[in-house]
C-alpha cells in the first residue's frame, strides 16, 4: 500500500517537473520584457511635454 | 513629414507618450490573456466578464468618486464574484455555465449603468463605459503596468499547464493537481486585466483590445508562442495607429484603437497565410490541380 501511494507521488512530481519544463528561459524573457514596460514608464513620465 | 505625422505627437504632448505606454501597457498583459481565452473558446466569456465588473466600479465610484484604487477594488470584487457565482450555479443547477454567465453579466451590465446614471453624470458614464485614455495620470499607469507584470510573469510560469488546459482539460485534471490552480489563477488574470483595461478603454472596449488581436493572430501564426507574439505586435500597432488618428483627425481614441484592431483583423481574415480565406482557396486550388 505504501508503495503503490510512493509511486504515486513519484509519478505526480514527474508531471510537476513536466509541467515546469522551460519555464527558466520563459521567465528569464519576461522579465526582460517587464523591465523595458518600467524602462519606458520612467521615460513617459519624467520626459517634460507640453501637456 | 513622417516625424510629424508619427513622432511629433508623442515628442510634444505628455499626454500623448502617457497614453501609449498604458496602451502598450495593456497589450502586453491583457492580448496573451486573451489568446489563452480564444484557445479556450472563451472569448464571449471576456465579454461577459468586461461587463460584470461595471457594477463594482459603480459603487467604487460612488463611494469615492472617480478614484482609481476604489474603483479597480470594485470591479475586481464584482468580476471575480460574478465568475464564481456563474461556475456554482452551473454546478448545483441544470443551467449552463455559458447561459448563468450571460444571465449575470446582463444584470451586472444594467445595475452598474443604473447606480452610475442616477448619481453621476453623463460625463461620468461615459467615462466608465468608454474609457479615458488620453487623461491617464501616473497612479492608472503604475496599475496599468503592474498588471501587465504580473499578468507576463503569471502566464511565463503557467505557459504549459495553461496549454495543457486548453488542448486536454480532462487529462490535466487527471494527472495533475495543478487544473484547479491554473483554472482559478487564468480567471483572476482575465479579471484583473479586463480591470486595468477598463481605466484607459472603458469597460465597453477593454475587451476589444483582448481578443481581436488574438483572432487576427490566428492567421498568422500556428504555434502558441507565435499566436502570443504576432498578437502582441498586432495590439501595439492598432494602439499607435488609433491614437495618432484619434490625434490628427480628433476621433474618440478608444473607439479608434478598437477600430484599427477589427481593420487588422478583417485584413487578416482575408490575407494572412494561415486558413485565411485567400490562404484556403489557394491550397483549394491547389488540390484541384
Amino acid at each position: 500500500m505504501g508503495h503503490r501511494a510512493g509511486a504515486r507521488m513519484m509519478a505526480r512530481r514527474a508531471i510537476f517537473r513536466l509541467l515546469l519544463l522551460g519555464v527558466g528561459p520563459r521567465l528569464a524573457g519576461a522579465t526582460l520584457i517587464v523591465a523595458a514596460l518600467w524602462a519606458g514608464f520612467f521615460l513617459a513620465t519624467s520626459t517634460p511635454g507640453a501637456l | 513629414m513622417i516625424w510629424d505625422a508619427i513622432f511629433q505627437p508623442f515628442a510634444d504632448f505628455g499626454f500623448m507618450r502617457r497614453a501609449l505606454l498604458g496602451c502598450i501597457a495593456i497589450s502586453v498583459g491583457a492580448t496573451p490573456v486573451g489568446v489563452f481565452l480564444m484557445l479556450r473558446r472563451m472569448s464571449l466569456t471576456g465579454d461577459a466578464m468586461a461587463c460584470a465588473i461595471l457594477p463594482g466600479a459603480a459603487v467604487g465610484y460612488l463611494v469615492a468618486g472617480l478614484s482609481l484604487g476604489a474603483m479597480t477594488v470594485g470591479g475586481l470584487i464584482a468580476g471575480m464574484a460574478v465568475a464564481l457565482l456563474s461556475g456554482f450555479v452551473s454546478r448545483v443547477t441544470a443551467l449552463r455555465e455559458d447561459a448563468s454567465l450571460a444571465a449575470f453579466y446582463l444584470i451586472s451590465l444594467a445595475l452598474g449603468v443604473l447606480i452610475i446614471s442616477t448619481r453621476g453624470s453623463n460625463v461620468d458614464l461615459m467615462h466608465v463605459l468608454f474609457g479615458t485614455v488620453l487623461a491617464l495620470d501616473d497612479a492608472a499607469l503604475i496599475l496599468l503596468c503592474s498588471i501587465a507584470s504580473l499578468s507576463v510573469l503569471t502566464l511565463a510560469t503557467l505557459f504549459r499547464p495553461l496549454v495543457l488546459e486548453c488542448a486536454d482539460p480532462q487529462f490535466l485534471r487527471s494527472v495533475s493537481g495543478l487544473s484547479a490552480v491554473t483554472h482559478f489563477t487564468f480567471l483572476a488574470l482575465v479579471v484583473l486585466n479586463l480591470v486595468g483595461g477598463f481605466h484607459a478603454l472603458g469597460t465597453l472596449m477593454a475587451v476589444g483590445i483582448m481578443i481581436l488581436p488574438a483572432a487576427a493572430a490566428r492567421f498568422w501564426a500556428v504555434s502558441i508562442g507565435g499566436l502570443v507574439l504576432v498578437a502582441i505586435v498586432i495590439a501595439m500597432l492598432a494602439s499607435l495607429s488609433g491614437l495618432l488618428l484619434s490625434y490628427h483627425y480628433s476621433l474618440p481614441s478608444g473607439p479608434a484603437i478598437i477600430l484599427v484592431a477589427g481593420i487588422a483583423y478583417g485584413v487578416s481574415l482575408v490575407l494572412g497565410p494561415s486558413d485565411s480565406l485567400v490562404a484556403q482557396a489557394l491550397l483549394r486550388r491547389h488540390f484541384e490541380a
